[in-house]
């Protein structure tokens, strides 16, 4: 028998005397049958060959079958749908989908108490820095107003004292308080330098510039000339160049702080801003509790002097009195250094300015030998594949026994959901 | 006549005669399906009537979502597959139907070239054949029991029947009379 009989093939033809063809196609197949002698033959044979598989016949069930089964069925405890389970196992019998979701949601539910602790704390950490940088911009802001046209400040105090926040100004009021006492107490007679009084946030300004010029020789005499003009000076200074490269300037300017933004102004449209930053620092605490040390150490200098001047006694007291005396001077210099170096720093800003010249490399310059580039290219092609692999491993490594574990705990629930889905959406 | 769903789902509601008139129409077709293709007559007692059992054990959980037919021959397909794993596991090739129990004295002369032929089929294509043939099921039901897409059971159909056939026409085909 061939194995294909014209257009119908055998097996289709099976199919048809099965009667498990579609309509369309059955009508197809039953109209070629009634004309093709040759499937004709083959469908009596086919035919023919089911009803001699016929002939294999067993016996007949067994009469216990039935008798144990009609015993079951009249022994068998009906509960019509809808009665009441009084057995208090099968009243809470539940499908097995129900039992598989409720075990999914015990897992997540797992999961998330224990990330759940670690996200907060995440959180909290979160908002903890951003509370902090909110309180460092604002504190910035009060003391750091925004760059104003030249002029904008007048006199030696500057005018961010009316920004003050609470905090300033009641550390200000405290310090004053200090600051009269100590004055009350015998400091305002005493010689050498003496504090005035604390009238406003003294702030210690810094700015730093980074400037690239094209004319590298006319924008460094351009910023000395703008820092000279304001009574600045140049605290240090360093400038330098590298064969063949670009030439480098950097100078830390003291420039009075009042003008400091004056200065600012100016140096910025000489070259082109590659980065630029100001500070500021609050020192007024700083300020007043070393005039009010400053004022106490007086005191007891002077005490000690109308001590020497007026009493009498041994010579080894005497010489004792000499050497507190000496020592109460000694801090009280070293407190005035400190304060005029404080008053400094707060009547002089530091203004940081980097010059860079602009360079462009020599079109004389031997460009990499293609053999160079080829190594270096391989080079880099290997470190970039171990770079790769060591990747690769410190994330199986980081992530692998995570996923290890997940998988063995998901693994039954999930084969079990997709036997279900696969049995429900399988056909009938 | 009410139709098999109809009687399970009145047995769900109560009825226990309409769990016998579906014991009565599967009896003889459920004995057959494990007699064919266990040796121990037995055995095949057991297994039915365990199938029977177990519909009435399931009976809260059944769902009219597929024929009762298919139904019925899903748990007892399991319990056949239950039964080879368990001889399996002690070593008696029960299943082999070569091995079964020597032909019954009423067996016919075909009846015994029948049984000695199926012996030679691949299994997965003689289960079909036997599904098929000796339980009318059709292929959907074939596929829906054994969990392979319908052409596979069509194809693994048509090559039994040509592999058997041959094998009858080859070797006995002259004794029970099929035509070459």
């Amino acid at each position: 028998m061939s194995s294909s009989l014209h257009f119908i093939e055998q097996e289709e033809l099976m199919a048809y005397l099965d009667c498990e063809l579609p309509t369309e196609r059955a009508a197809e197949v039953g109209a070629h049958l009634e004309q093709c002698a040759e499937c004709q033959t083959w469908a009596v044979e086919s035919r023919a060959f089911s009803g001699q598989l016929l002939a294999w016949q067993v016996e007949p069930a067994p009469k216990s079958l039935t008798e144990h089964m009609t015993a079951a069925i009249a022994g068998a405890e009906l509960k019509p749908q809808g009665s009441g389970d009084s057995s208090p196992i099968r009243r809470f019998a539940l499908p097995n989908w129900v039992w598989a979701t409720a075990g999914g949601v015990f897992l997540l539910l797992l999961v998330a108490a224990a990330a759940i602790p670690n996200l907060l704390r995440s959180r909290e950490a979160a908002n903890t820095r951003a509370s902090l940088n909110t309180y460092s911009q604002q504190r910035a802001q009060e003391y750091l107003p925004p760059l104003r046209p030249l002029g904008a400040y007048s006199g030696a105090s500057p005018s961010w004292g009316a920004k003050a926040g609470p905090l300033p100004e009641m550390a200000n009021q405290e310090l004053m308080n200090t600051a009269n006492m100590a004055k009350a107490q015998g400091g305002a007679g005493a010689p050498g330098v003496t504090a005035p009084p604390v009238t406003g946030p003294m702030i210690v300004r810094t700015a730093s510039l980074k400037l690239l010029t094209k004319d590298f020789d006319k924008t460094r005499s351009a910023i000395e000339e703008v820092v000279q003009r304001h009574q600045g000076y140049s605290a240090q200074l360093v400038a330098g160049s590298e064969p063949n490269g670009a030439r480098t300037f950097s100078a830390n300017f003291r420039v009075p702080a009042d003008q400091l933004d004056a200065v600012i102004a100016e140096i910025k449209p000489l070259g082109h801003v590659e980065q630029e930053s100001q500070g500021a620092e609050e020192v007024t605490e700083q300020y007043a509790d070393l005039a009010a040390r400053l004022s106490n150490a007086r005191r007891t200098e002077q005490t000690v002097l109308d001590l020497l001047q007026k009493r009498t006694g041994e010579l080894s007291d005497v010489l004792a009195v000499e050497q507190e005396l000496a020592r109460v001077r000694e801090q009280i210099e070293s407190m005035e250094a400190q304060l005029k170096n404080l008053q400094g720093r707060v009547t002089y800003a530091t203004l940081r300015v980097e010059l860079r010249e602009e360079y462009k490399a020599e079109l004389a310059m031997t460009p990499p030998s293609i053999g160079g580039r080829l190594r270096n290219a391989v080079v880099e092609g290997y470190r970039n594949a171990v770079d790769s692999l060591v990747g690769l491993v410190l994330f199986l490594l980081n992530v692998g026994p995570f996923l290890l574990l997940w998988a063995l705990i998901l693994f039954l629930p999930a084969r079990y959901l997709w036997r279900k889905l696969r049995a429900a959406t399988k056909p009938q | 006549m009410m139709t098999d769903e109809q009687l399970m789902l009145a047995f769900q509601s109560g009825s226990k005669e309409a769990f016998a008139e579906l014991f009565g129409r599967y009896r003889e077709p459920i004995y057959g399906f494990f007699r064919r293709r266990l040796e121990d007559a037995a055995r095949a007692e057991e297994l039915a009537q365990e199938t029977f059992l177990a519909v009435l054990r399931a009976m809260t959980r059944y769902e009219p979502r597929a024929l009762f037919r298919t139904y019925l021959y899903g748990i007892a397909f399991m319990q056949l597959m239950a039964e080879r794993r368990k001889n399996a596991q002690q070593r008696l090739a029960i299943f082999d139907i070569g091995a079964m129990d020597p032909p019954a004295a009423g067996d016919t002369e075909v009846a015994v070239a029948l049984r000695q032929a199926f012996e030679k089929l691949e299994p997965a294509e003689r289960e079909v054949l036997m599904l098929r043939e000796y339980e009318e099921l059709s292929y959907a039901e074939i596929a829906a029991l054994q969990r392979v897409p319908i052409n596979t059971v069509r194809s693994r159909l048509f090559r039994a029947r040509l592999a058997l056939r041959d094998l009858l026409v080859t070797s006995r085909g002259a004794r029970l009379g099929v035509k070459e």
